[in-house]
């Protein structure tokens, strides 16, 4: 699941991840992840989270992840330009972080981590 | 007589109130001084921030119009060479933005290092390596002891003083030539020795070499574009990691850039494995850097 408010960041995104036969779903904000996370049939292998997003924020989305029991396992890893990635990243209790722009080589090794299988 | 006092007094009084006034002006001015700092490195971090997503968006499409050329239909050489430049330009203008923000963390007092224990030898063989392709016209020689050559870096940081040095080696040798890069250990110290056989820097301006904005006068007469930061960054981490920067060179008889960093000593090492190993653990945990 990709949640970013650019939706250019986005389609991008999405399409690196399909050309390595990734199925992606995207989200433009914290609250349009959440309403898709419980909708869900099945949950997704990571979550690539932006931080700073209009409607809910990176920072309010992981609060409410981390409340609701059926999604708050789910791998997050931001994806951010922010400066002093690493201490936002370890303050809100990610998984890992990527600064953009990104680095596709560790972008796919990170997905290859949480997604093994191909769908 | 006592009107003498009083005119006197009346005079030191006057001129204390002067002294006041301008005291009080002089405090104004610098507190306005500082908030336009302040607000030039908020903006510059800022306009840095906001300039990446755009970046961000770039560089991925030419990822992927690289990937999908070379499994299906190959591009012509052409268009190959066409999304090489846009690739390339981009990378330069994310280089420049990472120096902007640099800078702006350098003087905002948010400058981290996140040090673990690394070999020396294998980072600079690594960026060695990957610079190679980038210069065709100069011949990059590598030589090192044959040990792992132990510091307690930053790899990140210590990756981007090696690239600066041997980017710059390369921009002032524009005619190619060698480039030498050199380690070895003295007196509890790793030092990194780089070569060039370029341009040279007039030996009465060496000491400002690594301050602000400082770029050396033979330079622009030759039209090689730079914003006079890389040096002062270098000066920066290296200082950081508790090691110096030398150099010596002369106008046209090409440069050499010395750094020393401070080897762990053995004690050191021991008792500080445990955070050590912690360190490289948070390392793998949080891919990525900065």
């Amino acid at each position: 699941l990709v949640v970013d408010d650019e939706s250019m960041m986005r389609e991008m995104l999405a399409e690196v991840l399909e050309d390595e036969g990734y199925r992606v779903a995207c989200a433009a904000n914290g609250l349009e992840a959440m309403t898709y996370l419980r909708a869900a049939a099945a949950q997704p292998c990571v979550i690539l989270l932006d931080l700073m997003m209009p409607v809910m924020s990176g920072w309010e989305f992981r609060q409410e992840q981390q409340h609701d029991p059926v999604i708050a396992s789910i791998p997050v890893v931001v994806l951010s330009a922010m400066q002093n990635l690493a201490q936002e990243a370890k303050a809100i209790g990610v998984t890992g972080h990527l600064p953009k722009p990104i680095d596709f080589a560790k972008l796919l090794d990170t997905v290859r981590r949480y997604c093994a299988a191909r769908h | 007589l006592a009107n003498e006092v009083v005119l006197r007094s009346r005079e030191r009084e006057q001129a204390l109130e002067r002294e006041h006034a301008t005291a009080t002006e002089n405090a104004r001015l610098y507190q306005e001084a500082r908030d336009a700092l302040r607000l030039r490195d908020q903006f510059l971090s800022i306009a840095a921030h906001e300039l990446k997503t755009p970046l961000t968006v770039l560089l991925g499409n030419i990822h992927l119009l690289q990937r999908r050329a070379i499994p299906h239909e190959p591009l012509s050489e052409r268009n190959l060479r066409t999304i090489h430049r846009v690739g390339m330009q981009a990378e330069r203008l994310n280089m420049l933005i990472g120096t902007m923000l640099d800078l702006s963390r350098l003087e905002t007092g948010q400058f981290h290092l996140e040090q673990v224990r690394l070999d020396l030898g294998a980072l600079v063989q690594r960026v060695v390596e990957d610079m190679r392709p980038m210069s065709e016209s100069h011949t990059i020689v590598y030589t090192a002891p044959d040990r792992p050559l132990v510091v307690h870096g930053d790899v990140v940081r210590l990756e981007q003083v090696l690239q600066n040095l041997l980017h710059n080696a390369i921009k002032y040798s524009p005619l190619g030539g060698t480039v030498a890069i050199d380690l070895a250990c003295m007196e509890g110290m790793v030092r990194i020795e780089v070569t060039d056989q370029g341009m040279g820097i007039p030996q009465d301006v060496l000491p400002n070499l690594f301050t602000r904005f400082y770029r050396a006068p033979n330079v622009d007469y030759r039209n090689i574009s730079g914003m006079g930061i890389g040096l002062y960054i270098v000066k920066e981490i290296v200082t950081r990691h508790g090691g110096r920067v030398e150099i010596q060179s002369a106008e046209g008889q090409g440069s050499t850039f010395r750094l020393f960093l401070p080897e762990p000593d053995v004690d050191d090492l021991f008792n500080n494995r445990d955070a050590r190993a912690e360190d490289e653990e948070q390392q793998q945990e949080y891919l990525g850097g900065r």
